[in-house]
């Protein structure tokens, strides 16, 4: 039996009214600035894990069509450190290295690469690398590097979870040191 | 130089650290950082702990997004026996440890991340609030 058209009238005018209320509190929220951007207060714990899960969507949606070239040549992920180093590590520290000052009032903190290394694929990397995270402090490298160069940052970020701080260190001298 | 940092010293050398209490005795001669003798707050150390990025490499109970596995779990730290280790887990020894943990213990991979006295205190009294 389909429903009476007086039933789907009423659940109509039910859904519209829901929704008024869903702006209107959307809008008390906004417009009364209960909400603190404070870079000192993180999200609420709701918040927090919604965005960081929508983030993990996002970018795992968009890989189609990356693949990752050889990434095991050792003077690739030498050309990583030196660019790592340069323009990654104030932000991400490195194995006994810690992060600049900018990067330690951040929020949310730019992960440890190490951690990533081991949770994500070099085709995510090479993305987030490439293109950002909008809102994050974590900018496109794209049009400051080339296809090599981010590859390289990728070969070398794969390598990060194998680097005592020692190792990183020496590294470190070998290539000219800051 | 304090009864409380003798004794960390003491410590120190108890587990075979002469380097690490060479450093030490070296730490105390600065003579110009005030002494806080009193516990810190633990409210203002929890937002310590993210404004000095522990939360990257540690998991910390009460801070949302702490889910770092660089570095231990700091999970019921009241209850933890030793800082890295290397010293024992009292609050002063927890201080030394944040201040500096490359002079207690070299090659670590936690780097100095420039742990004020004060916030150290307060980044101790959270942490030691985690049963």
């Amino acid at each position: 039996m389909a429903p009476s058209r007086k039933f789907l009238i009423h659940a109509l005018i039910t859904l519209v009214i829901l929704g008024g209320f869903g702006v209107l509190g959307a809008a008390i929220v906004v417009l009364t600035g209960v909400y603190n951007v404070a870079a000192i207060y993180q999200h609420t714990w709701p918040v927090y894990e919604m965005l960081d899960f929508a983030l993990d969507r996002s970018v795992s949606a968009r890989l189609g069509g990356i693949a990752a070239p050889p990434l095991d040549d050792p003077l690739l992920a030498e050309r990583g450190f030196r660019i790592y180093r340069d323009k990654c590590a104030q932000c991400h520290g490195a194995p006994g290295v810690p992060p600049d000052d900018a990067g330690k009032g951040m929020l949310p903190l730019p992960n440890n690469l190490a951690q990533t290394a081991r949770e994500k694929s070099a085709e995510y990397i090479y993305w987030v690398v490439a293109n950002g995270i909008r809102m994050t402090g974590m900018p496109a490298w794209q049009y400051r590097l080339d296809e090599e160069e981010l590859w390289a940052v990728v070969a070398f970020v794969e390598r990060l979870p194998e680097f005592s701080p020692k190792e990183y260190a020496e590294w470190d001298r070998k290539t000219g040191g800051r | 130089m304090g009864s409380k940092d003798r004794r960390a010293i003491r410590r120190i050398k108890g587990a075979g650290g002469l380097f690490a209490a060479l450093a030490l005795l070296n730490a105390c001669g600065r003579a110009d950082q005030p002494l806080f003798v009193t516990g810190g707050d633990p409210a203002r150390g929890r937002i310590a702990l993210q404004q000095y990025a522990c939360a990257t490499c540690h998991i910390i109970p009460g801070i949302v997004g702490a889910k770092g596995l660089a570095g231990p779990p700091l999970t019921a730290w009241a209850n933890r026996i030793y800082i890295a280790g290397v010293l024992p887990n009292t609050p002063d020894d927890l201080v030394l440890w944040l201040r500096d943990p490359q002079r207690i213990s070299p090659g670590t991979a936690m780097p100095d991340l420039g742990v004020t006295e004060h916030d150290a205190w307060d980044m101790a009294a959270y942490l030691f609030s985690l049963k």
